[in-house]
């Protein structure tokens, strides 16, 4: 298939193939996925730096139990979760960290908004699916160590083989800047005129927001 | 494709100065419809396909970044759109220790130079920027409505999760926006959220406050119902409250997973906003009441989903896991992860081997090692007024470090005026700088690594106070119940003489 050239500066998403990691959890906060403000966990390096307190002791040593850390998902580029995955704060790293160890797409019955907002920002694709399905393919993955699934944004597809084709849906806003690779700003370039006659107008019917 | 034909005929028809009051424009459409629609109805400026829209922003609040990213911009040669509906305020890294004014290496970054160093550019171009040496300073969910920079019916957006904060004076916020995208065009896009409107009813006990009415719905309807929503706070509850109770509820909307959470406009509103510092005023303010009467809610309006919360024997609560949904009410005991609904088990179970709790004790005398009292979520003066009143005539437990650090410089000036400040010193907390500091620590202020802190700000998710540190969340006075305890307590109890 002949791949699509990006049309703007943003980051592009058309289809991710690969390994998919279950982290079967609900309320992932972006406390767990990257936190700030503290020291680096000695043991990470900039591939392993999400999801840190539960993916490594304080010195150092990998927890075995956590997902990544086990042989068969170590190159997962899928992550399959449950409720509310990214919970919490608007911070971007809670998306460029998983970015940066080669997750890029996450699976969740629900996202936290501002998760949310920074994974269209950044470019990793936030599949909102059914807690079934994601379970199944969760059964399958678990089943089937090693091997890949597809996810494509231009048929809005996952296929799992030996399951049936998966559909999902997401913002077609979303799915234009990401298989066009627009920024937000090139988004937003293209209705330059419309903002502008807006905020005019707004300013004469709002005055008292102009007099601070 | 536009979906705001009503608010365009409103404007430049010949009223006045072009300005309509919403309601009767509303009016005309014949469609009841919700404080949150009204806003968002107001700010579209092109419509996207499915539920996504282009908005215009009232008030981008820019953290301590803000300054250089502004001065990235315009030595790139950028033009900032509408200035003068941008500002700024040091909180995040800035340092709390009150040497931070001579010592300025304290503050981490830049934010103790850039502030003052940028400050009559930013001016000039109408921006206000409010550095350590600013009056104003604090933390931006105290300063905005604060200030009057915040006000009924805008949409203000910026940065930092707890911007839904502001929703409390009525206006929709949020955070997540990159200052960038917002500097350079005025504008976000985003996905419009569903309506979902929690109506508290009965009444509230003694020491039961708003930080314990959202903590009760949180832990019952659990951490992602607000998924996609908005958020309005209703009933006879919220309508008795302060605006500062307001923000506390609005503030931890985002713990809900909520897109924002709001309170719609009324009396105390409008008295708490008149006479800010940067409020309309004379017949600017006679005409944006006028538009700010039109905002709640219609009668007739639909809900996606409408809950109703009986605050009527809710205690003042507290947290025992990783997630704000964890909470139980004082008197309660630690539960058993078999007590959860099934998809809930292994949750429960992982953060009770993270907090260390036993299911079955009480949560009430679990030992304390530090007490944070400050945050966006709570510390406003009331709050401070409230922690003073527990700990008036008493001391700090031995071994507990606590801290009171007021939400901003004003704050601080009128805790200082009252003599809360003494109040605390006395009893032998650390009163200190405003800044967001405890609460997460990008200032480096932590927890001390797997130490226990009883905390009235918004997030006890893991690490989140400092590596392996504990964070049980409870509203002021029971925080500063437990820094004279030493123990998680019953602030009832403490004040009724039932507690050495």
């Amino acid at each position: 298939m002949a791949e699509q050239a990006a049309l703007g500066s943003g980051p592009q998403f058309l289809r991710q193939e690969g390994i998919a990691a279950p982290l079967m959890m609900d309320n992932v906060d972006t406390d767990i996925i990257s936190p700030i403000g503290k020291p680096p966990n000695p043991g990470a390096t900039p591939e392993t730096r999400a999801f840190e307190p539960i993916r490594f002791f304080a010195d150092g040593r990998e927890k075995p139990d956590f997902i990544l850390n086990q042989e068969a998902f170590r190159r997962a580029s899928i992550i399959l979760a449950g409720k509310n995955f990214g919970t919490g704060s608007s911070r971007s790293v809670a998306v460029s960290r998983p970015l940066a160890g080669g997750i890029n797409v996450v699976i969740a019955e629900s996202f936290g908004p501002l998760f949310y907002d920074n994974s269209v920002r950044l470019g990793l694709l936030a599949v909102p699916l059914d807690g079934e399905t994601i379970e199944q393919i969760a059964q399958w993955s678990f089943a089937n160590p090693g091997q890949s699934i597809l996810v494509d944004l231009q048929r809005q597809v996952i296929e799992v083989p030996g399951m049936e084709t998966i559909e999902f849906r997401v913002e077609p806003r979303v799915r234009e800047k990401l298989l066009n690779g627009y920024s937000v700003r090139e988004e937003l370039s293209r209705l330059e005129g419309e903002i502008d006659e807006f905020a005019q107008a707004y300013r004469q019917g709002q005055p008292w927001i102009y007099q601070k | 494709m536009k979906r705001r034909d009503f608010i365009k005929t409103g404007i430049g028809a010949g009223v006045g100065c072009g300005f309509v009051p919403m309601q009767s424009l509303f009016a005309q459409q014949g469609v009841a419809k919700t404080l949150y629609d009204k806003i968002w109805e107001a700010h579209e400026v092109s419509f996207l396909g499915g539920i996504t829209s282009v908005l215009h922003v009232d008030r981008m609040m820019l953290p301590d970044s803000g300054p250089g990213s502004i001065r990235q911009l315009l030595d790139a040669g950028e033009t900032i759109k509408n200035p003068e509906l941008v500002w700024a305020v040091a909180d995040h890294q800035v340092s709390t220790s009150p040497e931070r004014y001579t010592n300025r290496s304290l503050n981490l970054g830049d934010v103790a130079n850039e502030f003052p160093e940028m400050k009559e550019e930013l001016a000039a171009m109408g921006i206000q920027a409010f550095g350590i040496d600013d009056p104003e300073q604090g933390i931006q969910h105290v300063v905005g409505p604060e200030t009057g920079l915040t006000l009924p019916g805008m949409l203000m957006v910026a940065g930092d999760s707890h911007t839904c904060t502001h929703g409390a004076v009525g206006c929709v916020s949020w955070g997540g926006e990159t200052a960038r995208n917002v500097l350079l065009t005025g504008t976000v896009i985003r996905e419009r959220a569903r309506n979902l409107r929690v109506n508290y009813t009965g009444t509230l006990g003694p020491w039961v406050r708003g930080k314990d009415m959202i903590l009760h719905t949180i832990g019952a309807l659990g951490a992602d119902a607000g998924n996609r929503c908005a958020v309005e706070y209703a009933g006879p509850l919220v309508r008795s409250l302060g605006i500062e109770g307001r923000m506390t509820i609005c503030n931890l909307s985002i713990e809900m997973g909520a897109a924002t959470g709001m309170v719609a406009p009324d009396d105390t509103t409008y008295e708490y906003v008149a006479n800010r510092e940067y409020a309309p005023r004379g017949e600017l303010w006679d005409q944006a009441l006028a538009y700010w009467r039109g905002l709640p809610t219609d009668d007739a309006a639909a809900f996606y989903r409408d809950e109703t919360i009986d605050m009527t024997n809710v205690e003042p609560q507290v947290t025992w896991g990783i997630s704000p949904e964890h909470v139980i009410g004082i008197s309660d005991r630690v539960p058993a992860p078999d007590d959860a609904p099934f998809e809930k088990r292994d949750a429960w179970r992982r953060a009770l081997e993270y907090t260390g709790l036993t299911p079955g004790d009480t949560i009430a005398d679990t030992p304390v090692d530090e007490v944070f009292i400050g945050s966006c979520a709570e510390s406003r003066i009331s709050d401070l007024r409230a922690a003073a009143e527990v700990v008036r005539g008493r001391r700090v437990a031995p071994n507990v470090l606590a801290w009171v650090i007021a939400g901003s410089q004003p704050v601080k000036r009128q805790a200082e005026a009252e003599g809360l400040d003494r109040i605390f010193t006395n009893a032998g907390f650390d009163w200190r700088e405003p800044g967001c500091s405890k609460c997460y620590g990008s200032n480096g202020d932590l927890v001390a690594q797997g130490k226990r802190c009883v905390s009235n700000s918004n997030r006890n998710y893991v690490g989140r106070q400092g590596i392996d540190a504990v964070t049980h969340l409870v509203s002021t006075p029971m925080a500063a119940a437990a820094a004279i305890a030493g123990r998680i307590v019953d602030v009832r109890r403490l004040m009724a003489g039932e507690i050495a």
